[in-house]
């Protein structure tokens, strides 16, 4: 009877536009939350009567509460964060290497080699002169402790990059957990039919935190719920979590840091913080090192080479000394002989103590271009570059990402972002319908009882 | 949306005002190797020649008072030279006693060998490379003068650019000959066996004369050599001088601040800086919610 049919649309009305203000107020609610979607009330028209020959309209229910996401730019997103990250945290550890050298200040190893060499010019102003033979040996004291410690502080950066790795490596593992346990709930629910638009945004939060570390291939199935590989091995299959760990190999002679899933498979990274961890861990601090290494040698061997051919100003002279004991790991070492007598040493040619030939060739041999056609310095200059260069490549690469991003971040906000005037305005249309269809029913009484009290 | 746009800006504009700021306190351009890699390497080179520059100056200095010093006790020896053939040519005299003359003749060469053993900042400077002892002294038996170390002839070499040494000394047997053993063909020992000779009455010869005048022009063209030398050292320090002013004004050119480009820089930032907050402070808090 088409009274009753107008008592049902008024109540099925007041129902569905309360549940559109509930979606609003939860909208409003969440404004703020960076990691959620808005959600928006589908309302379509319920099915028509179609007993008479007139097609009559029995209402409308809200059938779907959609959540306005767009995946294309989740993944984009997903990808620039991993490269920003990995620029970022390169920066970071790069400049911590950067401070180590103290350039270009006169506290720099360039300057310290230089100082060293030249002391030799110096001596040989006055070679049997005991005041500047104690200035060669501490030039050359202060030129080594520079080449230890800037050795020791590389050695330093490296085992906190290892630290930081586990750490990183921990904390996938419980980002993988969680999204293992969403993924489960997304399923349970999805089988049962219902909507799980909150599980999607936390599944959607725990994914972009995870592509910070490493680069991601993300499916999401048909059911919501999502696939990772991480690196190009399968880490999340549904409600499965596979663990990662890290594992130290020795490969070309070097200590090199792996990250396992599962304990055997290796991970194939080229973004994110632990590609930048792995990276510098197993390569590029230890060429730098190895740079200092070359460097060392060469002083200690072309130096000795030298000054075993030559006499100190003992009595009687002797020969076959050398300057720089041994070379390893950071350290060279001045003979302890020389530390504690600095007539050992050997500048003169010929025995007597006023000839400085020795002095004047080891001097020259800053000069001389004795690794690779380059000078001690000329090397060590190259040495700083390639550190400089990395560091502030990075620098500017990270910028650069950084603005994609909050052009994507803008973009998704624009999308999914509450616009708090927006659902205002859908607030004011809904309290609009609901007093409206109150006042309808309020109507049809008022026509039911102008009836009853007719007869 | 716009409360991020607006917070990356700021956040833009403080970060370069910060990097001013810093070159404006330490009035470099290069902080860090980083802050400009290629300058960097050139400004290490430039350290490099800086230090290398003083360094050698240091030489050139020592090398200069040493052969000053060398200069001044020629000067001496030359000036005792004279003397001597001056009282020569009156021991000729037949008024004269030869007698008289030994002594002097004696003190001469007690200056001679004074002179001989000369000292600049413990280094004999007629002594060759061997500085343990005094080059020039009398033997055991206190008859002659002989050579106390070896080495007299050594060169004593000082480095004053990254390709040349220079030989800073003039050796010892250049000005006094070579002093044997038995007794040589040396000044001191001539004039040892001429004061001999003047004690025991006899006159000068006139081999005494020309070993006298022989010993006396020998002296004046070494005088020549340590003058050139010095004029060689000092050429060294004038060059030394120019090259650390164009080093100087290279380095200038890497690290220096421009300080006045960099102040308006600063300046241009905080203006930005003002109009951003100011147009947030204005769009931002305003939604339909005032207006309902």
């Amino acid at each position: 009877m088409a009274l009753t049919r107008l008592f049902e649309i008024s109540s099925k009305s007041l129902a569905t536009y309360q549940r559109a203000l509930s979606i609003s107020s939860n909208n409003i609610a969440n404004a703020a939350n960076p990691n959620y979607s808005r959600q928006r009330a589908q309302l379509t028209t319920t099915e028509p009567d179609h007993s008479t020959n007139v097609e009559l309209g029995t209402g409308v229910d809200i059938t779907d509460v959609q959540r306005v996401r767009n995946t294309i730019l989740d993944s984009q997103i997903r990808k620039y964060n991993g490269y920003k990250e990995d620029a970022d945290y390169r920066t970071s550890v790069m400049g911590n290497i950067e401070s180590l050298y103290s350039e270009p200040t006169d506290a720099g190893l360039s300057n310290l080699m230089k100082k060293f060499f030249n002391s030799w010019n110096e001596l040989a102003n006055d070679p049997s002169s005991i005041s500047y033979r104690n200035q060669v040996v501490n030039a050359a004291r202060q030129m080594t402790d520079k080449i230890s410690s800037i050795y020791s502080g590389m050695d330093v950066v490296r085992s906190d990059l290892k630290a930081d790795t586990s750490e990183a490596v921990k904390s996938i593992n419980r980002i993988l957990t969680n999204l293992a346990d969403v993924n489960q709930q997304i399923y349970n629910a999805s089988t049962t039919g219902k909507t799980v638009n909150t599980l999607m945004d936390s599944r959607d939060q725990l994914l972009k935190e995870l592509s910070k570390y490493a680069n991601l291939n993300v499916h999401i199935n048909d059911d919501n719920t999502a696939t990772v590989s991480m690196g190009g091995v399968n880490v999340i299959d549904r409600a499965n979590a596979y663990e990662l760990s890290v594992n130290t190999v020795n490969s070309g002679g070097r200590n090199k840091l792996q990250v396992l899933v599962h304990g055997d498979t290796s991970l194939r990274l080229n973004s994110g913080k632990l590609n930048a961890m792995l990276d510098i861990y197993n390569n590029k601090i230890e060429d730098y090192k190895s740079a200092i290494d070359t460097i060392a040698n060469s002083i200690m061997d072309n130096v000795n080479s030298v000054h075993t051919t030559m006499q100190t100003i003992e009595t009687p002279p002797q020969t076959n000394v050398k300057f720089f004991t041994s070379y390893s790991a950071g350290k060279l070492e001045i003979n302890t002989d020389i530390l504690s007598d600095p007539k050992k040493i050997a500048v003169s040619s010929d025995g007597s103590d006023g000839n400085s030939d020795g002095a004047i060739q080891i001097a020259n041999l800053a000069d001389e271009n004795l690794i690779d056609g380059e000078s001690f310095s000329g090397k060590y200059s190259d040495l700083l570059t390639d550190i400089a260069n990395e560091k502030s490549t990075n620098t500017k690469q990270g910028e650069t990402f950084d603005l994609v991003l909050q052009q994507l971040d803008s973009q998704q906000s624009q999308e999914s972002g509450v616009n708090v005037d927006e659902e205002m305005v859908n607030v004011l249309k809904y309290q609009r319908s609901y007093d409206a269809s109150a006042k309808l029913i309020k109507i049809a009484d008022d026509i039911l009882r102008t009836l009853i009290e007719m007869v | 949306m716009m409360q991020s746009i607006f917070l990356n800006n700021l956040q833009n504009v403080k970060s370069q005002m910060g990097e001013t700021q810093e070159k404006l306190a330490t009035g470099k351009n290069i902080n860090r190797p980083s802050d400009d890699p290629l300058g960097t390497a050139r400004l290490l080179r430039l350290n490099n020649e800086i230090e290398n520059i003083r360094t050698y100056n240091n030489s050139v200095d020592e090398g200069m008072a040493f052969v000053s010093t060398t200069t001044s006790s020629l000067e001496g020896i030359q000036a005792e030279a004279s003397r001597l053939i001056t009282y020569m040519t009156s021991a000729r005299d037949a008024t004269k006693d030869p007698k008289d003359f030994a002594a002097k003749v004696q003190t001469s060469i007690d200056n001679l060998l004074a002179y001989a053993n000369t000292k600049y900042g413990g280094k004999y400077i007629f002594g060759g490379t061997d500085h343990s002892e005094k080059p020039y002294g009398m033997d055991s038996t206190n008859t002659y003068v002989e050579e106390k170390t070896t080495h007299l002839d050594g060169e004593q070499k000082i480095r004053i650019s990254s390709s040349s040494t220079l030989q800073i000394n003039i050796p010892g047997r250049d000005v006094f000959g070579t002093v044997g053993n038995p007794p040589g063909t040396d000044i001191f020992n001539s004039l040892i066996d001429l004061k001999n000779r003047l004690a025991a009455g006899e006159t000068p010869t006139d081999a005494d004369f020309k070993t006298l005048n022989d010993f006396n022009d020998n002296v004046l063209s070494e005088l020549t050599v340590a003058g050139n030398l010095y004029n060689r050292l000092s050429d060294a320090k004038s060059l030394l001088e120019s090259q650390r002013q164009d080093v100087e004004t290279l380095m200038g050119k890497v690290q220096e601040v421009d300080v006045a480009r960099a102040i308006v820089d600063l300046k241009d930032l905080q203006t930005t800086m003002d109009r951003t907050l100011q147009i947030s402070s204005y769009v931002l808090p305003k939604s339909l919610l005032d207006y309902l």
